[in-house]
């Protein structure tokens, strides 16, 4: 594959970049701009880049033109989210990150998710992150690489059920690790004398208003039967008085049959009625009280507002009650837990001994070359980063990532650019650097190489392109201004 | 200077409407109804044959202090009000022990409560009221005047420990059950008598039934008095909350609660000689198939059926006796 050009605008801004087989891009000083035009090109080939001070990736309109392996000139044009990939025959459209593996599928020519997922730590050689990321770590950004995941996608080796495992023990310890960070929170708020605050007035307030409202709610239903009640028994009283009836008593005495001669009529509507005041009385007097606590929750609220941030989250986490003890524990286990899967996966992995074996016998024969000892890069799954350091680290990478490009060749057919940033590093000297490069004239000829340095690599690689930087990447556009 | 201290005035405006609530407790059986802050007087009670009493309250912060004036104001103002028809009582009413400014009299008004008519005072204190109607001309129908003295100071609920007492007293002469609800009924009368007082229509007035209808309500409510504690057991218990929608209804439909005490009186009449209580007793234990057609308990075993029945019944007959006995009472 090949990066043929990259045009930039950003309102009335732009820039346009050419690119050959060999480009270096360079300037005589640093901030320049040339790793934000190497990001730009990754932007452009769908990666989720963060923006740099100065330039803000989401805002920018680019167009990157690009030769596939298979000889077909793609176009990307990306805006934010949008992406979209042209070619002779089609006109495709992509949201991204959603669809970010499918735009790269189409870019890179290779199918398997799990080696795109990891393929910028590949080829990609960050000025800042790439050069210590050996075999697991970030490649920029959010953007992970894993030895482990890079070898499954090129082996066919998927073990789902054990990375789903794995995925879970590390969300479990990711989880738990925030327990016991809660609970260290809790303990040095204790130690420095503060009692973390319970509720502040307002939300004591609101409490009290919650818990009336449930007193008050049993109340309005006795209120709305006895009202029913008062209603159904005039209904009665109505119906009754309405025939008019007259009745004789036992003395002869004749009695109109009315409200005020129905026995017990009155007595039940005044108790009835008697009833309903007694309930509104009690709603009437938690309605009082709500008000009341409105009020102070409404006053205090402005306080609630002022009250810092910190201690409003420390109200929250006094209701947590954390078993600091008991989460160590769980996390200790978990850790184990997290070993015996990764060992699972690993143990699946060593299986394909002869990727391996290719892989390692690359990385020591690169290493070879610097005349590093072969015991750097006899475990290419080392965890043990801490005893590398300086130029022989900086080798290290160089050689294991240069085995990696070589291994996605040989397994996916796909001649991957070779995108690296300030090679020199800061204690590499420049005769490692000239044999860094001569290593890639070597072997990586008919891949595209873009380098990014002050230094030009002398002597030059074969039809070397220049991209000359000098004070960013963007200009006026004078022809669209005028 | 005047003094315009508000707490003053809202003292004064307490102490008013607490000495109504003495008085019309103490005037219950006769009295029809009561206002506070009337046209004529601080309180006016209303009786049931068309008579009035009026009082007039004056209250002092600082119960040491007499005031010849308080006592001058008030006999002008009852002089006034003795002009009005139908005047049953005049009343000075106060929290000061020396109303008279007779200091040699005090021991006849400290005692926390005394009512006593013009013929019952002291004779230094007639003469101060003769020598005041004197002096400034005033009407006053001697007979008919009497002074109220109570106690009513202090800042916090002390202050009503005669009012208090008066009401606690008055709900267990009522009925003994209704001992225990003395604050409840302090606290809600000061409600209605404080808002009356602040009414500007001058014409509303708190009547006996509004008094008098919550006690009963109380009454009601307060559960199963202790000889109808057969009907009392965790099983009733437990089938009145089950059932309690379907009794409280049942309990306030007229159609029903007649029918009930028709057939509860023709009990009465066959069993004269059987006590009140036994009576009702029986009638709730066997005469409440008569009402089976009244329930809609589908579904609901004979044996729950029987117990929500029952237990209509007790409330319903309890609620009438109460009604009753508090209303005979009170002669509400």
């Amino acid at each position: 594959m090949i990066i043929k050009s990259i045009h930039l605008r950003d309102g009335i801004s732009k820039g346009d970049f050419d690119f050959a087989q060999n480009t270096i891009i360079c300037s005589t000083r640093n901030k320049a701009g040339k790793t934000t035009l190497l990001r730009c090109v990754l932007y452009a080939l769908g990666y989720q880049i963060p923006s740099m001070k100065g330039i803000i990736f989401d805002r920018l309109e680019i167009s990157l033109f690009l030769e596939t392996d298979k000889g077909n000139n793609v176009q990307i044009f990306r805006r934010g989210s949008f992406a979209e990939l042209l070619t002779n025959e089609e006109e495709l459209h992509y949201s991204l990150p959603a669809q970010q593996n499918e735009l790269q599928q189409h870019i890179f020519g290779i199918s398997d998710n799990t080696i795109l997922s990891n393929l910028l730590g590949v080829f990609y050689f960050d000025q800042e992150k790439g050069w210590t990321l050996l075999n697991r770590g970030k490649a920029i950004g959010s953007i992970h690489f894993s030895i482990e995941d890079f070898l499954r996608g090129v082996t066919g080796q998927p073990c789902d059920e054990e990375r789903r495992k794995l995925k879970a023990i590390e969300e479990d310890i990711r989880k738990y690790r925030h327990m016991l960070d809660v609970a260290q929170y809790q303990l040095d708020y204790a130690e420095n004398g503060d009692t973390i605050p319970f509720d502040t007035p307002a939300e004591e307030a609101m409490q009290l208003i919650l818990q009336i409202e449930n007193e008050r709610k049993p109340l309005e239903l006795e209120r709305q039967r006895i009202k029913k009640a008062i209603k159904d028994n005039d209904a009665f009283k109505k119906y009754i008085t309405a025939m008019k009836l007259r009745v004789q008593c036992a003395c002869g005495k004749t009695v109109s049959v009315s409200e005020d001669t129905i026995v017990g009529l009155r007595d039940t509507c005044d108790f009835l009625f008697a009833k309903l005041k007694e309930v509104e009385y009690q709603i009437s007097k938690l309605d009082n009280r709500i008000s009341a606590l409105r009020e102070t929750q409404a006053k205090t609220e402005t306080l609630v507002t002022v009250e810092s941030a910190i201690q409003r989250f420390a109200t929250e986490l006094s209701h947590v009650k954390i078993d600091a003890p008991a989460v160590s524990r769980i996390l200790k286990s978990l850790h184990e837990q997290k070993v015996i899967a990764q060992a699972a996966i690993h143990d699946a992995l060593a299986r394909e001994e002869q990727v391996i074996k290719t892989l390692t016998e690359s990385v020591e024969a690169y290493l070879a070359e610097f005349n590093i000892d072969s015991k750097f890069g006899r475990d290419i799954f080392t965890s043990d980063l801490k005893s590398f350091s300086g130029t022989i680290f900086h080798l290290q990478v160089f050689a294991f990532k240069l085995s990696y490009v070589k291994l996605v060749r040989e397994k996916t057919g796909c001649t991957l650019p070779l995108v690296i940033d300030s090679p020199n590093g800061r204690e590499v000297e420049r005769e490692t650097v000239k044999k860094m490069m001569e290593l890639l004239k070597r072997d990586f000829s008919d891949h595209q190489i873009i380098i990014a340095t002050i230094y030009k690599p002398d002597p030059p690689f074969p039809s070397q392109a220049e991209v000359s930087l000098v004070d960013g990447i963007l200009h006026l556009d004078k022809q669209n201004n005028e | 200077m005047p003094n315009r201290n508000a707490s003053d005035a809202a003292f004064g405006w307490e102490f008013q409407f607490n000495a109504g609530i003495v008085i019309m407790l103490a005037n219950i059986k006769e009295a029809r109804e009561i206002k506070i802050e009337g046209n004529t007087e601080d309180i006016e009670v209303y009786y049931s044959d068309g008579s009035v009493t009026y009082g007039q309250a004056k209250a002092g912060r600082n119960i040491e202090i007499s005031s010849l004036k308080a006592l001058t104001n008030a006999l002008q103002t009852l002089s006034e009000a003795s002009q009005k028809p139908n005047v049953r009582k005049l009343i000075f009413v106060t929290n000061r022990p020396d109303p008279f400014c007779k200091p040699k009299t005090i021991l006849r008004f400290s005692g926390g409560y005394s009512c006593v008519g013009y013929n019952e005072l002291p004779l230094s204190c007639q003469e101060r009221v003769s020598e005041l109607c004197n002096k400034h001309e005033l009407v006053l129908p001697l007979e008919k005047f009497s002074v109220l003295v109570f106690d009513f100071s202090g800042d916090d609920n002390n202050r009503y420990r005669i009012v208090q007492d008066k009401i606690d007293k008055f709900l267990v002469s009522l009925d003994s059950d209704l001992h225990g609800f003395g604050e409840r009924a302090l606290e809600r009368w000061q409600q209605d008598f404080g808002k009356n007082a602040a009414q500007k229509d001058r014409t509303k007035t708190i009547s006996k039934k509004q008094m008098i209808w919550p006690l009963i309500v109380w009454l009601c409510n307060e559960g199963t008095p202790s000889w109808l504690n057969e009907f009392d057991t965790a099983e009733f218990k437990e089938i009145e909350r089950r059932y309690g929608k379907v009794i409280d209804v049942q309990s306030e439909r007229f159609a029903l609660v007649s029918k009930i005490m028709t057939a509860f009186d023709q009990e009465c009449c066959l069993h004269r000689d059987t006590p009140h209580r036994e009576l009702i007793k029986m009638f709730i234990k066997d005469k409440n198939e008569l009402f089976a057609e009244e329930f809609d308990l589908h579904g609901c075993p004979e044996e729950i059926a029987r117990i929500v029945r029952q237990l209509t019944l007790e409330r319903v007959l309890l609620e009438r006796f109460n009604i009753f006995r508090i209303r005979e009472a009170v002669r509400l």
